[in-house]
């Protein structure tokens, strides 16, 4: 495995968040303890405000990518370039605009969920 | 037919294929070079052009977008070509084992991590030339899902991992996905799958990425909820399907409305407050029916006669609920606050709150919320962003307004936002209308701008009179005190309340105008003037004048005059029972100076004390909605002996210049 992997969550229900950006899983309580692992510049374990604006109870299904640099899996979700962990195929939202925004100022690219 | 690479000259080559089109033509084949920034060696760049080769030649599959060849494969792809379908399957099987038996081999032929630039400008590339030569192709069965040719892109291949379907324990789906990560994590290198995917519509399953079976076969092992039995290989056309998500389950989400399919709430309109996905379920919130009297017996231990009826909706009310001594009990939740159990059932805000609701128990399209269902939701909802979600609901869903000639309209999208006027002519969908020129440089503008119905809306300025025709407050009339978008607040004449009501659900109902009177109303409108309009001589029948057609007798004005300073009794109508004096009788009106609310107000004159013709009043006044004549033979006065004749299409006085039989009572249309 190459980088550190990001934390595993520790359960499954409500608590569980997708963050808006890299889709990673991971529950409120994590989120805050350490942030999110792709999206450091979010902030969330400084603000704990924001998990609620980074993040989102409603997702759809579970990945967990091992070797994100293997996966094809991976690759056709977008989620190649990200660290080992568990993600959602898909989040019902898109991020805010002002956080859309702190994306593009830190050059980091943000895809908004596709809607059908 | 193999094409040999020259292994010394280092080509790296990326090719793309289309796919075969229904009839089973051949598109072509297309290569596109690329350099590698990774690689120092110089790549030449050399375009060959393959269609001549593979002109007739059937191809069943598709293939990747990025692939490196070595001779061998170069070899083995051609291969496949040429091979019936029925052979691909195996092929495919074998030359996946051959090829990736060494794992790290795999990864030299591997499409690298380029930078995110020198990605982006050569699919832009790979898209032009797609789209140029292949704009008429029809396209093959998973093309639904690939939209962009990005994502064509990322098509699996030979050398990627295969998905393979495990069975395991139902609803644990989730955990062995996590279970594996970190089985991962402890194992590092003697794990060797690559991903683990769990579905939230598929239970009983997962999908495991990896090169090998043995490989998800080892995964599997020690974990109890997992069946190392079952495993199955996903082919490869259908691995995009596996991961492709079902929109309607993205959709729900906290705030959606939807509406109950079944039961007591059949069809009512509900809130979305929560989604698990899941699980299927969500939480919704409702405006109660319930009739609390048949629960308060029922909790007593009373018969209660089964219901006949439906409970109309009413927010719960608590202290009535108390008055019947029902039970209730006052909690308080850390997420949502305070709510109330009554009779086994939650209510929040007067809401009440239905949690487990199946999905399948709830209609999630074409839900089309009414005017008036959002309304009676934001009553005790409260909550601020109810309105913002009501006005972009309402404008996505307002049904077709009916506009008229005359009807005061503005612009709300497009490049003529903004842009105030009047109807001149509807044609469907086309709206012609003649706009207000409120700045010199205005003038430039045609008469007649066309205009799409869903781009108009009706307008009505503040202190406007107007009439609501339509919805819930069907029959008010008032003023208008403000515009906000589409929604007017009016304030009623007759119940002093402000309400809410659609532009679209409401007509004019000026008084009747006098020259003076117009040239106030243009104020509003800066420098417009009118020009005399003579009307349109297809509208009115054959040999008539047009300034005489509605006009008879002339000479009945003097009789009417006779009534002015007169105390008379209004019979009907929003003023009705109230006394007043006659100021002024216009045509078929009068203004009448109101006693009781010293209020100048105007009324159909038959509807004062000295007349028993029981005609309904300003209804007359409006156009019918819908109708292109403003000529109603319903209200000809004929029948009454002793109302002065007054006459169809007769709303304006005589002297105005302008006067245009086919004008209501706003500012006449100009032409």
């Amino acid at each position: 495995m190459g980088s550190a992997p990001a934390q595993i969550p520790t359960s499954f229900g409500h608590e569980l968040r997708a963050c808006l950006r890299c889709r990673l899983v991971k529950t409120y309580d994590q989120f805050r303890e350490s942030g999110c692992e792709n999206c450091p510049f979010f902030k969330m374990e400084e603000d704990n405000e924001r998990i609620v604006d980074c993040t989102t109870p409603n997702f759809n299904g579970i990945i967990s990518v091992m070797d994100p640099t293997r996966s094809w899996a991976a690759r056709w979700l977008r989620l190649a370039r990200f660290v080992p962990g568990c993600y959602t195929l898909a989040v019902s939202e898109a991020l805010p605009e002002d956080l859309q925004n702190l994306c593009e100022d830190e050059h980091v690219p943000y895809v908004p969920p596709k809607r059908v | 037919m193999a094409r040999r690479r020259d292994e010394e000259s280092e080509e790296y080559e990326e090719e793309l294929e289309q796919v075969m089109d229904d009839e089973g033509e051949v598109q072509g084949r297309q290569r596109l070079k690329r350099r590698r920034s990774v690689f120092a060696d110089h790549v030449v760049d050399e375009e060959e052009d393959d269609d001549e080769d593979y002109g007739g030649r059937r191809q069943k599959t598709y293939r990747r977008a990025a692939q490196y060849f070595d001779i061998e494969a170069e070899v083995d792809s051609d291969e496949e070509e040429e091979d019936e379908e029925e052979g691909e399957d195996d092929f495919i099987v074998a030359s996946g084992a051959d090829l990736l038996g060494e794992d790290d081999g795999g990864r030299i032929h591997r499409l690298p991590l380029l930078p995110q630039d020198e990605e982006e400008e050569d699919v832009e590339a790979l898209e032009r030339r797609i789209q140029a030569k292949y704009a008429r192709s029809s396209h093959a069965e998973y093309d639904e899902e690939i939209t962009e040719v990005e994502q064509q892109a990322l098509l699996p291949s030979v050398k990627d991992p295969s998905l393979w379907l495990v069975k395991c324990a139902t609803g644990c789906e989730r955990e062995i996905a996590a279970c594996l990560m970190q089985k991962c994590i402890d194992k590092r290198s003697e794990l060797q799958i690559i991903s683990a995917i769990a579905l939230d519509h598929l239970k009983n399953y997962i999908y495991i990425e990896a090169y090998r079976e043995a490989h998800v076969r080892e995964a599997c092992k020690g974990l109890c909820k997992i069946s190392a039995k079952d495993i199955k290989r996903v082919e490869i056309t259908e691995m995009t399907d596996v991961l492709s998500v079902k929109s309607k389950a993205i959709d729900l989400s906290g705030g959606t409305w939807v509406r109950m399919k079944r039961g007591t709430y059949k069809g009512d309109l509900a809130k979305v407050v929560d989604v698990d996905n899941v699980r299927q379920k969500v939480k919704v919130k409702l405006i109660p029916r319930i009739d609390l009297q048949a629960l308060a017996n029922k909790l007593e231990g009373k018969e209660v006669p089964k219901k006949s009826f439906v409970p109309p909706p009413r927010f719960m009310n608590v202290a009535e609920a108390r008055n019947l001594h029902i039970p209730v009990k006052h909690k308080r939740d850390k997420v949502n606050g305070d709510y109330f159990e009554i009779g086994g059932m939650k209510f929040e805000g007067g809401f009440l709150c239905k949690e487990e609701v199946s999905m399948t128990s709830i209609s999630t399209q074409n839900i089309m919320p009414t005017f008036d269902e959002i309304e009676n939701f934001r009553k005790l909802g409260g909550r601020g962003d109810g309105d913002i979600v009501s006005l972009s609901t309402l404008s996505a869903n307002r049904r077709k307004a009916y506009f008229i000639r005359g009807d005061p309209v503005i612009v709300v999208k497009g490049d003529l936002k903004d842009l105030k006027g009047w109807v001149e002519k509807v044609e469907e969908e086309i709206v012609h209308i003649k706009p207000a020129i409120t700045k010199p440089e205005m003038e430039h503008l045609p008469k007649t701008l066309s205009v799409n119905e869903k781009e108009l809306r009706k307008y009505f300025e503040p202190g406007k009179r107007v009439k609501v025709v339509s919805g819930t407050k069907e029959g008010t009339t008032g003023m208008v005190v403000k515009v906000e978008q589409n929604l007017l607040i009016i304030l009623s004449e007759t119940t002093k309340e402000h309400i809410r009501v659609l532009a679209d659900d409401v007509v004019d109902c000026s008084e009747v105008t006098g020259e003076t009177k117009i040239d106030d109303s243009y104020s509003r409108f800066g420098s417009f003037r009118i020009p005399h309009i003579p009307p349109t001589p297809s509208r009115l029948s054959k040999g008539e004048n047009p300034y005489n057609s509605g006009v008879r007798h002339r000479r009945g004005r003097g009789q009417r005059d006779g009534l002015v300073g007169m105390t008379v009794k209004i019979r009907l109508g929003p003023y009705k029972g109230c006394r007043g004096r006659v100021v002024d009788v216009r045509g078929p009106s009068v203004r009448v100076e109101l006693e009781s609310q010293m209020n100048l107000v105007t009324v159909d004159r038959r509807v004062i004390s000295d007349n028993v013709v029981s005609t309904a009043y300003c209804d007359t006044f409006q156009c019918g909605r819908g109708g292109e004549t403003p000529l109603h033979p319903c209200m000809t006065p004929m029948r009454d002996p002793g109302a002065t004749p007054i006459h169809d299409g007769m709303r304006t006085p005589m002297r105005n210049p302008a006067w245009n039989p086919y004008l209501r009572l706003s500012p006449p249309s100009p032409a």
